[in-house]
């Protein structure tokens, strides 16, 4: 085999990428069969019940088509798969009868990221996924499954400025993604008393409200309610015989622990290590995962902006989710996942040098902004308090259910306000700051650099209350970002100021 | 321009700031017949058709002739005022460095982008707007927010805004975003 010089100017690396002749191809890591196997099991259950039951029936017949279909199922993606990397570009060829062709040339090479699922990191094997500059899926050169020393050599290799990795070899053993180039700078790092965040987060709970309510469902599918005899019938019988607003507290009780456990283990298996360094070549990473180990960099220049969350429920505890805007394939970059405020403001300090702006006060948006949100927050708890007071007035569930509406329709006015009182905007000599009418407070920054439009919405009641909708157009993150229910003479002074060169023209005189 | 000798935005109430004004350019008035024809192309057969039903089918003859009064009475709000409505918002101009749109009619839309941010321009004509001799101008950029449609153009006119657009922008070379 042959060996040419690796791209200038890096040195000959230790990490020893093969480069390759334009006709000269390779497999993936034939474990890729195996990666593929358990990575397909949790689509193919209804398949496999569906088997189960058949082969009941007959089960020689299933055992054979099993035998025929499964082998050529999981060797055909692996044998079909090549890739090579050359002077000019990296080349994924796969499939049988479709064939594709993805590309990606060396110079126009963004991102090199690392993942390893657990079977993966069993398997000690990496996925790669390589990002040029666009934005979408088909600008993503994807290697399923290759082994980690040819991983990490492909991510020293690869990054468009990278230095050669030297470190590479430091944590060859573990089974971490690669922490490839020398002397990176730590800006932050996993904490375990950053764990107290993770249970104040609203997905959590929704999560295991949702597994109440199909565990309840699926209980009473398999008539497990309707049996005459037995523990569940007796606790069944005993919960309908206790008050309603008993059952409710001992239901919301059991959703919040069961919510803060749950979130809990998400956000250990999510940002385990999580750590944010800055590599000489002047990109960032991010590192993260407990069982599936996640790595990601970009590039520092390409950031436009930040994008601060205090969710509601972490607020009192003084929490903060750190976001960069960037442009290319990671649009928004997790800075810091939920994690003291102070923390979030030391990493916008290092990384944006935002913490300013993100804590600046703003310019709220006025009393038509206000009433809008007020309006829909109380009309929303009014639908909701109008389906539960109509069929209780109408005597099909008991009078008490009322009560909740009003509770509801409380709720829903005060979130209202809340989402009015977060609402505001500032311009500053860099950057502009929206703090959008959400019910988590949120400080989205978008650099000046990073605007390339205005737009703005106004629909016939808007006009009537005499306000609009701003939205910058930038290229990083969302793309849009709108300042919500602005007076008109702000919406023009917005842009005005922040690009007069092109947006004066269209002042009226 | 220093912004913080700049803090008008702070203070809504300050009358001495201007606001935005119109695009100068009204679109072609043959779009609103191009706006008239979709609405009659698919109002006038539903309605037929639910008239029909209502003949043939005497036991749905309440649900269809209601519905055939309601897409009725649609066809001819999308036919008429819908349009109208429509060619007085639609409106466009192209300035030495930045194009301007405003377009909707419940909503009203507006976009302005720099030429030095543009990336793509091009022009398209469906079937209804060959035959009417209308053109669609569409300037991209790198955002999905900074994007303009003008609808209803003059194909000619289109298509030197287009040429001229595109002239322009290659003076800038950087990537745009």
């Amino acid at each position: 085999m042959t060996r040419p010089d690796p791209v200038p100017p890096a040195p000959p690396p230790p990490a020893r990428l093969h480069i390759d002749a334009p006709d000269e191809w390779h497999r993936l890591s034939p474990w890729m069969m195996a990666v593929g196997l358990v990575e397909a099991l949790p689509s193919l259950i209804p398949v496999l019940i569906a088997v189960v039951f058949a082969g009941r029936s007959a089960p020689l017949l299933i055992l054979i088509a099993t035998v025929l279909i499964v082998p050529p199922a999981a060797a055909i993606p692996w044998l079909t798969t090549f890739y090579q990397v050359t002077d000019e570009h990296v080349r994924v060829r796969s499939g049988l009868l479709n064939k594709k062709v993805a590309t990606a040339r060396r110079d126009r090479i963004r991102s090199v990221d690392l993942t390893a699922s657990l079977v993966h990191r069993i398997l000690n094997l990496q996925k790669v996924t390589i990002g040029t500059g666009g934005d979408d899926q088909s600008s993503q050169v994807k290697l399923r499954a290759v082994t980690l020393a040819e991983a990490r050599a492909l991510h020293d290799e690869l990054m468009p400025t990278a230095t050669s990795g030297a470190a590479a070899a430091a944590d060859a053993t573990d089974g971490s993604p690669a922490h490839p180039v020398a002397h990176p700078e730590v800006l932050t790092r996993f904490q375990m008393s950053w764990l107290r965040f993770s249970p104040f987060s609203v997905g959590g709970l929704a999560v295991a409200a949702a597994i109440g309510g199909a565990a309840a469902q699926i209980a009473n599918e398999a008539g497990l309610f309707d049996r005459t005899a037995g523990v569940v019938h007796d606790a069944y019988d005993t919960v309908r015989e206790m008050p309603l607003a008993l059952v409710a507290t001992v239901g919301v009780v059991a959703v919040i622990v069961g919510g803060a456990v749950l979130s809990a283990v998400g956000y250990l298996l999510s940002y385990w290590d999580f750590r944010l360094t800055r590599h000489p070549d002047g990109t960032l990473r991010t590192e993260r995962g407990l069982l599936t180990t996640n790595a990601i960099s970009f590039d520092e220049n390409r950031i436009r902006g930040s994008d601060l969350s205090e969710p509601i429920l972490m607020r009192p505890l003084r929490g903060a989710r750190l976001h960069a805007i960037a442009i290319g394939a990671h649009k928004h970059p997790l800075l810091l996942p939920p994690a003291p405020r102070d923390e979030a403001m030391r990493v916008a300090g290092l990384v944006t040098h935002e913490q300013a702006e993100l804590t600046a006060p703003l310019t709220a948006h006025g009393r038509a902004a206000f009433v809008r949100r007020l309006n829909r927050g109380f009309l929303s708890g009014l639908v909701v308090f109008a389906a539960i007071a109509v069929p209780a007035v109408a005597g099909a569930i008991p009078l008490g259910w009322i009560a909740a509406g009003a509770l509801a329709l409380a709720a829903s006015t005060t979130l209202g306000v809340v989402r009015a009182r977060h609402l505001g905007h500032r311009v500053t000599a860099r950057s502009v700051v929206i703090a959008p009418p959400t019910v988590a407070r949120r400080r989205i920054v978008v650099d000046r650099d990073g605007v390339v439009g205005w737009a703005s919405r106004s629909s016939l009641f808007q006009r009537r209350a005499g306000v609009c909708t701003l939205i910058v157009a930038t290229a990083a993150g969302a793309e849009h970002y709108s300042i919500v229910d602005v007076d008109e003479t702000t919406a023009a002074a917005i842009p005005a100021e922040v690009t007069p060169e092109w947006v004066a023209p269209f002042l009226a005189r | 321009m220093d912004p913080a000798s700049a803090p008008h935005h702070t203070d809504p109430a300050n009358a001495v700031h201007p606001t935005l004004r119109e695009p100068v350019n009204q679109v072609d008035p043959r779009a609103r017949t191009l706006w008239r024809l979709p609405p009659l192309i698919f109002g006038i057969p539903a309605t037929i058709a639910a008239i029909a039903v209502a003949v043939v089918a005497p036991e749905a003859r309440a649900v269809a002739t209601s519905a055939a009064v309601v897409l009725a009475l649609l066809t001819a709000f999308y036919a008429t005022v819908v349009p109208l409505w429509r060619y007085r918002f639609h409106r466009w101009e192209v300035s030495d460095d930045a194009v301007y749109s405003q377009t909707g009619w419940f909503v009203r839309h507006r976009v302005i982008i720099p030429i030095a941010r543009i990336q793509v321009v091009d022009t398209e004509a469906g079937p209804l707007e060959q035959l009417l001799g209308l053109a669609k101008l569409t300037v991209t950029t790198a955002s999905s927010a900074g994007t303009i449609h003008i609808a209803g153009l003059d194909a000619e006119l289109a298509r030197t805004t287009a040429s001229d657009l595109t002239i322009r922008t290659q003076a800038f070379t950087d990537d745009a975003t």
